[in-house]
């Protein structure tokens, strides 16, 4: 039924495409199914943010009015080793999260995608799991399986290979991986599934089409798998590096940003200044480097990758 | 596709994929069944050496604490109860605006969508102390209100929803119905709903994890233990200088249940195939 | 190419009224400072007590008749409990909306550092000085200094928690150990060779956590007779006191005779006292309630406690680490009746005996150590050892406190410094001195 319309509708189609898209120009349509949404971001969003900007004008302890300091905190914030740090490892981790996180799912869901795989239901819910448990556990597992002289980790190493004990959480350097290893067990499940409801649907003709094409697997990957999945793949992509750049749990639970600063992020960083140091003005400052810094990146990616534009 | 499973080429490659996705599921849950095989170990036992899976006595004990020591329902009552509304809400309100972004194009769209957008790049603990001032000095703070009050606007839902609605929701289909007279919201309701299952899934598991594992907003808002969130009430098991690692795991067992729960319900939603629905040709 | 919409000059007026507005939204929800009001004088009180231990609530509420009878109240408590750094969390966060604040809280001594900032315990916290003042000296100088600021006393602290040896009696007979060491250097000249021997530690320290870190580096600071600040919230970390301390760290640690775990509480500390492969430990008097009895319940009456050896450049036989400080919240209605509370709880000596007997904290009042009952008690735990024979041996050495509101920056730097002594990467004087300049960068004026 759906291909007589097809066939009706299709030069209409293209004429509307020409002129810049589909659907009602001037309707109230598109305001009244966007107004719930805005109305209560309104509210809860917009009001703190300027609250929050405001403040970070200000040195504020939490108690009595706030101090006006002008951008005394944004010039802190430069010569502020720590924040410097943080934004280094932050980098680190996002780094991980969108070179290696989301190929590495993405690859996950093609496995599970394959045809007439058994189990299937199994294996995706048991890939969930990791998101599931609360982040208090995962440290408590993770601090245990990585210790350095009690751990599973090391003595699995040492049973299999002789390597001496990896001090996993207390090398500078090395924790930097740990957390990137957890982020990583923490996020590949659940971003599995995203890709897994992207793969399947992909019209099934379409690899019909390739197959019959003659076209090998890496092929038909290329140009008809990531293609069709590019929306989902660019939301994948843009906010798994938006999460990843204000990465809080993990720093926070495993290593509270130690050995000495090596593993803060900027996220901890901020909560740190807020909730820890009483420093409610620098926190804020803090937070607004934070969010232009990652606006401004996620904005060029979704230039890149194509976000807000018709398929 | 037309590969065939019958060469030998191909059943190595299929035994190599069950192998590594077996791998792969060993490494993503031994934790939780760590964390499962401990709750039943007494407190001395946990943190044996090899660890044990089947514990040696097993015993009960940490859940009978747990449950005879603290208001443990109260705390999952109000979190899965939290969770829930705030995940109705958030579902229908992101659908409705992500079809909006997605299908429409109106005078400042774009400026809207930026304006959306860019709240996903705003660190939590920074509108926390603002948005805690808002609620309270409103009159708002009732738990059951305030509780969701973050979580039923995420731009993140939206963003995702648009996304998917691009990818999976032809405009043709959306032509066609106008053609037969229906209404927008008519086309929203009954023809573009039901072919988004799967990322209304998606979108409504995320949801219900927010709201459900969420600390640092519970915490500056509640006072009354009895109306506390389970992080919360497991956070004060865990913080205390004598670190109650049994009650703990315990409690984890069991909080972790709601969530498998949610994700087992939608699977079927996040699965359900659109090849059925998508228009051919 | 879309042409450029009017929304763009409209954005930059946007920009500007998002500016302004957001400084007067800021005014507006910070401004209001809610009204004091003058506490109630008597009769029936709905008190909200805030801790993080159980333990405090029930110590509290049996306490409550006393406070009857010393006054015209009637209690009825109200009470929340929550992790000790979100105690303070929660407490400003409630003070910045005008309402629901305690009226009793138990600040831990770290998280109480938070209140020291600005004038966040002068506005919030009611001021003890005067009260008191009548108990002079009796009320000892080493647990109203941490919790005091500019000379004025904020809370009662719960306990005065001298660091003594903990040790296993039967390994340290059976291996021919002295019960004490005159020294640490005679200390750390045993451990060598034991740890060499036998693979066997006699102490132990945190080399994980950036608190916990500190805090086993800070607990032999003091008994050396040092400390992290000074009475004017100064670092002292460049001082022959610190380095001596952590030099005699650092020679334990690498030597094998300190251990290193990640923290005192966690498997890595149980599995070495279980094993037997840690034998000592020197730690606060709480630290077997919270740390020794329930990682190794098993070796009941094979632990004993002795002064520490000590330092042969200075300082006494014991340092201090922990306490929780109970505060009354001020201009309150039942401020009047929380300070009434507090006192009778802690002030008075039958009630820091039953505080030891059904806490294990230590009296904060001098005179309570020569009590014959205390003396006579015996621990099972200890074998029947009879504590407070050690704790009033030591109690006069018990070292002051200064703290400051730059902790949290001193646990964040100096844990890093620290591990790196440790680890050999650095000289003490070097990493002393490193992490007095990194403080110095992050402590903003």
């Amino acid at each position: 039924m759906m291909s007589t319309h097809t066939e009706l509708t299709v030069v209409p189609t293209e004429l509307r495409r020409k002129h810049g898209g589909r659907s009602l120009r001037g309707g109230a349509a598109p305001y009244l199914f966007i107004a719930p949404f805005y109305v209560l971001y309104a509210l809860f969003m917009i009001v703190p943010v300027l609250a929050a900007i405001a403040l970070s004008t200000t040195e504020w302890v939490g108690i009595g009015m706030p101090a006006f300091v002008g951008l005394d905190n944004y010039l802190d914030l430069a010569r502020d080793t720590s924040f410097g740090g943080a934004l280094a490892n932050s980098g680190i981790y996002t780094l991980i999260a969108v070179i290696i996180v989301v190929p590495l799912s993405l690859l996950v869901a093609q496995g599970l995608a394959a045809k007439g795989l058994k189990f299937r239901d199994g294996f995706r819910v048991a890939y969930f799991v990791p998101m599931v448990i609360s982040p208090i556990v995962i440290a408590l597992i993770f601090s245990l399986i990585l210790d350095r002289d009690y751990g599973l980790l090391n003595a699995s190493l040492h049973a299999l290979f002789g390597i001496p004990n990896v001090d996993w959480l207390g090398d500078p350097t090395i924790a930097k991986f740990a957390i990137g290893f957890v982020l990583l067990w923490r996020t590949v499940g659940y971003l599995t599934i995203f890709f897994l409801a992207a793969l399947q649907n992909v019209p099934k003709e379409l690899y019909e089409a390739a197959a019959l094409d003659g076209a090998g697997r890496w092929r038909t990957f290329l140009t008809v798998t990531l293609p069709s999945i590019r929306p989902v793949a660019a939301f994948v992509v843009v906010t798994s590096f938006i999460s990843a750049a204000q990465l809080f749990d993990e720093p926070y639970l495993l290593t509270k940003g130690g050995p000495g600063e090596s593993t803060l992020s900027v996220a901890m960083f901020i909560f740190r200044a807020a909730f820890e140091r009483q420093q409610f003005g620098y926190a804020a400052a803090a937070g607004v480097v934070l969010f232009a810094i990652v606006f401004l990146v996620s904005q060029a990616l979704n230039r890149i990758l194509g976000i807000g534009r018709d398929q | 596709m037309t590969t065939t499973i019958a060469t030998p080429a191909a059943r190595v490659r299929r035994g190599l994929l069950y192998a590594t996705l077996v791998a792969l599921l060993v490494v993503f849950i031994a934790p939780l069944v760590w964390a499962i095989s401990g709750s039943f170990k007494s407190r001395g036992d946990i943190f044996e050496t090899p660890p044990r899976l089947i514990p040696d006595p097993i015993t009960a004990e940490n859940y009978a604490n747990l449950l005879g020591s603290q208001p443990f329902f109260a705390w999952f009552g109000m979190s899965v109860g939290t969770a829930l509304i705030a995940t109705v809400i958030s579902v229908f309100v992101c659908a409705l605006a992500g079809y909006g972004f997605a299908k429409f194009r109106f005078r400042g769209r774009r400026v809207l969508f930026t304006i959306m957008f860019s709240s996903l790049s705003i660190p939590f603990a920074v509108i926390l102390v603002p948005l805690f001032i808002l609620v309270v000095k409103s009159g708002l703070q009732t738990p059951w209100f305030s509780l969701i009050v973050p979580w039923v606007a995420p731009a993140f839902g939206i963003f995702m929803m648009q996304q998917f609605i691009v990818q999976s929701i032809p405009d043709d289909i959306i032509e066609a119905a106008r053609i037969d007279g229906t209404t927008e919201f008519g086309t929203f309701w009954r023809i573009v709903l039901p072919l988004l299952r799967p990322s209304l899934g998606a979108l409504a598991v995320w949801s219900f994890l927010q709201t459900y594992n969420s600390f640092l907003w519970p915490l500056v808002l509640i006072s009354d233990q009895d109306q506390y969130t389970l992080p919360l009430g497991l956070n004060i098991l865990f913080a205390s200088e004598n670190r109650s690692y049994d009650l703990v795991l315990a409690g984890a067992v069991l909080a972790s249940i709601p969530t498998i729960l949610v994700f087992i319900l939608l699977r079927k939603q996040l699965l359900e195939g659109l090849t059925a629905g998508a228009v051919k040709g | 190419m879309t042409p450029p919409s009017p929304s763009i000059s409209r954005r930059g007026l946007f920009r500007l009224a998002a500016g302004a507005g957001g400084l007067a939204l800021l005014a507006g929800l910070t401004g209001c400072t809610p009204p004091s009001v003058p506490p109630i004088g008597s009769g029936e009180i709905d008190l909200s007590f805030w801790t993080h231990d159980d333990a405090y609530v029930r110590f509290f509420t049996d306490a409550v008749p006393r406070a009857e009878a010393a006054s015209a109240f009637r209690y009825a408590l109200g009470v929340t409990k929550a992790g000790a750094a979100d105690i303070v969390t929660k407490l400003i966060a409630q003070a910045v909306a005008g309402t629901g604040t305690p009226d009793v809280v138990g600040l831990e001594i770290g998280a109480f550092t938070r209140t020291l900032r600005g004038t966040i315990a002068s506005e919030l916290l009611t001021d003890l000085t005067d009260i008191v003042a009548p108990f002079g000296d009796d009320l000892m100088s080493a647990r109203t200094a941490p919790f005091s600021k500019d000379g004025r006393l904020y809370a009662l602290d719960s306990d005065t928690p001298m660091t003594v040896y903990y040790h296993r009696g039967d390994e340290f007979e059976r291996l021919g150990l002295p019960d004490t060491f005159g020294t640490w250097d005679d200390f750390l000249a045993t451990g060598a060779k034991l740890a060499d021997s036998d693979g066997i530690s006699l102490g132990a320290i945190a080399t994980s956590d950036p608190g916990g870190t500190v805090q086993t580096f800070h607990v032999h600071l003091l008994q050396r007779g040092g400390g992290l600040f000074d009475a004017a919230g100064e670092p002292t970390l460049e001082t022959p006191e610190a380095e001596d301390t952590l030099r005699m760290l650092v020679t334990g640690v690498q030597s094998g005779a300190l251990a290193t775990v990640s923290d005192m509480y966690g498997p890595g500390m149980q599995s070495g006292l279980k094993s037997g492969k840690i034998i000592g430990v020197n730690m606060p008097s709480w630290y077997s309630t919270y740390g020794i009895q329930p990682s190794a319940p098993e070796q009941e009456g094979l632990w004993r406690i002795s002064p520490l050896p000590r330092f042969a450049g200075g300082g006494g036989r014991t340092g201090a680490g922990g306490g929780t400080g109970f505060a009354v919240l001020r201009d309150k209605p039942a401020s009047e009746a929380g300070v009434q509370l507090i006192t009778a709880a802690y002030l008075d000596p039958e009630q820091q005996i039953k505080r030891y007997r059904d806490m294990g904290y230590l009296p904060t009042l001098r005179s309570v150590y020569d009590s014959p009952e205390l003396a006579a008690l015996e621990d099972g735990f200890f074998g029947g050892q009879r504590l407070f024979e050690v704790y009033r041996d030591i109690v006069d050495e018990a070292p002051e406190i200064h703290q400051s509101e730059n902790q949290s920056i001193m646990d964040t730097v100096l844990s890093g410094h620290l591990l790196r002594a440790y680890r050999g990467q650095a000289t003490p004087a070097e990493a002393l001195t490193d992490a007095a300049r990194d403080f110095r960068g992050q402590a903003r004026g």
